[in-house]
């Protein structure tokens, strides 16, 4: 998994467009999800992490992070969903609890994890061949029966039961073994 | 409380369907021992959060918001220019409005005959008790009443209805048939409703609900034509929306169900959650969020698009919201909330597309003026019908 490095956000500071760039390509997506666990509205949470890169860039050189860019980036992002929570015109209970209920820490920590699983889930298989994405994602995570998927896409299930073989395997090498997995430096 | 990678890994695992039995072991273990961490798993193993949250990624464009964001070098943004173009109309508008106020004035003082009150919208509802007896719940400000099954019913804030069963729920009485309240929300009327098993409804104008007073049997039975916004309670019971051309099935979730008599088509718009759409002919579609589910009923065709579901929930938020709608929609839609007629001079003028968003407490008048302004059209109220030019 990619992290930002140190000489990523000196050159980035310095105003290297194309370094930050990348720092959207990695994070934007993520930062959108996660908000939108905040908001429940897409454009808004579209809006709020936009606004954050813009403000991010901006201020770019008197950016001064303690710790992890991530942590940061994410940390700011649920700023800014709380803040637009608070802001909104309370006219009906529902906002108000909405709000209540998700201003705490514990909060927080579940939904970057909640984010932090569902985006591993997503890369693992978009990284699979395009033949197996399709049946192996209706088959896992829509819970769409091996049966109803070959007579759906006309394909033999003896096929269909081989490339979700295929599928299983390539995601094992790539999440491997949990032992091996903890040697990894980051999740 | 923060949480070891190996647990995130091995949930990621089990998800993928690549955990071993020694894995699903260690979840369990992991689970049980804190009640945080059992909501958390539920959270992470949902189906409709996972499955929201991968088509997000799926369909997000960073490219398309970068270059929002930080303009190419040279050209202007695309934000910078929407926001130049919203302070435009905004100066326009207060120009245009004082313009329009003194001729309005002027020439009141010359015609003769008087132009047609608009009514003020606001909360407004009728309710027929089970015995057939109607209150109306417009002059109402509060009331209590016990309907049948000892379901108490109040209305306290004087803007909505709330049901609730007694504590001990052994109405599960089958020998006992449903009774049904209904609520009728008029023209220019807006009134939410809490029903007996908590679930939420915001009616909108022009709106008939027909429900069980208390939710015994095996489904949770309601019946509608016009428009409701739905924040349906967790039960095991199915709560079904039935509609003049279908019905909505769901478990517990958050959706919009538009099904006026008079319009083309049904549409039932989904926010949270997981919905089973049927047209009557048994045909059903299920629904994922952000999506809407659409009945023909010309063609009885049952389809479903991606929709931006602010446009289809704004009004009970208290906007209209529109995204390039046409005119013709538009002035539906404000004929129901403000109670007027309307007529096209031109047929064409009809298919004008507008976007915006309108707050539903304005004035009919300011809300017109805003449409005028940005959809070059003229508006006049006359005595019988609202005419755009």
């Amino acid at each position: 998994m990619q992290t930002i490095t140190a000489n990523q956000i000196k050159l980035m500071k310095e105003g290297d467009r194309t370094i930050y760039q990348d720092v959207f390509r990695l994070y934007y997506s993520r930062l959108v999800v996660f908000a939108n666990k905040y908001t429940a509205d897409l454009m808004v949470a579209e809006d709020l992490v936009g606004d954050l890169f813009k403000h991010i860039w901006e201020k770019r050189k008197s950016l001064n992070i303690e710790g992890s860019f991530e942590s940061f980036l994410f940390t700011s992002t649920k700023n800014k969903c709380l803040n637009y929570l608070r802001g909104l015109k309370v006219k009906d209970k529902a906002h108000q609890e909405l709000f209540l209920e998700q201003e705490d820490d514990l909060t927080f920590q579940n939904y970057l994890v909640e984010e932090e699983v569902h985006h591993k889930i997503w890369q693992a298989i978009r990284n699979l061949p395009e033949d197996l994405q399709r049946i192996f994602e209706l088959n896992t995570i829509h819970q769409v029966k091996l049966p109803e998927i070959a007579e759906d896409l006309g394909i033999s299930i003896n096929t269909i039961k081989s490339q979700k073989k295929r599928a299983l395997k390539l995601l094992r090498e790539e999440l491997g073994d949990v032992i091996y997995s903890i040697l990894l430096v980051s999740f | 409380m923060s949480i070891e990678p190996k647990i995130k890994l091995l949930i990621t695992r089990k998800i993928l369907g690549l955990g071993t039995q020694e894995e699903a072991l260690q979840i369990e273990k992991w689970r049980q021992e804190d009640k945080r961490h059992e909501a958390l798993f539920q959270n992470i193993a949902n189906q409709d959060r996972l499955t929201n949250d991968l088509e997000l990624y799926e369909k997000l464009d960073w490219e398309k918001a970068f270059s929002n964001v930080i303009p190419p070098v040279g050209s202007r943004s695309i934000r910078f220019q929407r926001r130049v173009m919203q302070w435009v109309a905004i100066f326009v508008f207060a120009v245009l409005t004082s313009v329009s106020i003194y001729i309005f004035t002027h020439l009141k003082a010359d015609k003769p005959h008087v132009a047609q009150h608009m009514v003020s919208p606001g909360s407004k509802a009728r309710l027929i008790k089970s015995d057939g007896s109607v209150l109306d719940l417009t002059s109402q400000a509060s009331f209590r009443f016990t309907e049948a099954a000892n379901v108490e019913v109040k209305n306290e804030t004087g803007d909505q209805i709330i049901y609730s069963a007694p504590s001990d729920t052994t109405n599960e009485d089958k020998g006992m048939e449903a009774v049904y309240n209904t609520l009728e929300v008029p023209r220019s009327g807006e009134f939410k409703l809490i029903l007996a098993d908590g679930t939420k409804v915001w009616l909108n104008s022009q709106t008939i609900l027909k429900y069980p007073v208390a939710f015994t049997g095996g489904m949770r039975d309601v019946y509608l034509t016009g428009e409701a916004y739905f924040e349906v309670a967790k039960a095991p019971k199915p709560f079904i929306v039935n509609t003049p051309e279908g019905a909505v099935q769901v478990l517990g979730t958050q959706f919009n169900v538009k099904a006026y008599l008079e319009e083309h088509a049904e549409a039932i718009t989904l926010e949270e959650g997981k919905v089973r759409v049927s047209v009557n002919k048994g045909l059903f579609l299920d629904i994922t969020p952000g999506y809407q589910a659409y009945i023909d009923k010309a063609t009885r065709q049952l389809s479903t698009r991606a929709v931006n579901t602010s446009c289809y929930t704004g009004w009970r938020e208290g906007v209209f919201r529109f995204d390039g709608e046409t005119l013709e929609g538009v002035m539906n839609a404000l004929a129901r909330w403000y109670d007027f007629r309307f007529q096209f001079e031109q047929a064409s003028t009809q298919n004008l597309h507008f976007s915006g968003t309108l707050k539903r407490y304005d004035s009919a008048e300011k809300v017109f003026d805003m449409i005028e302004q940005t959809a070059n059209v003229k508006i006049s109220i006359e005595d019988e019908y609202i005419v755009i030019k």
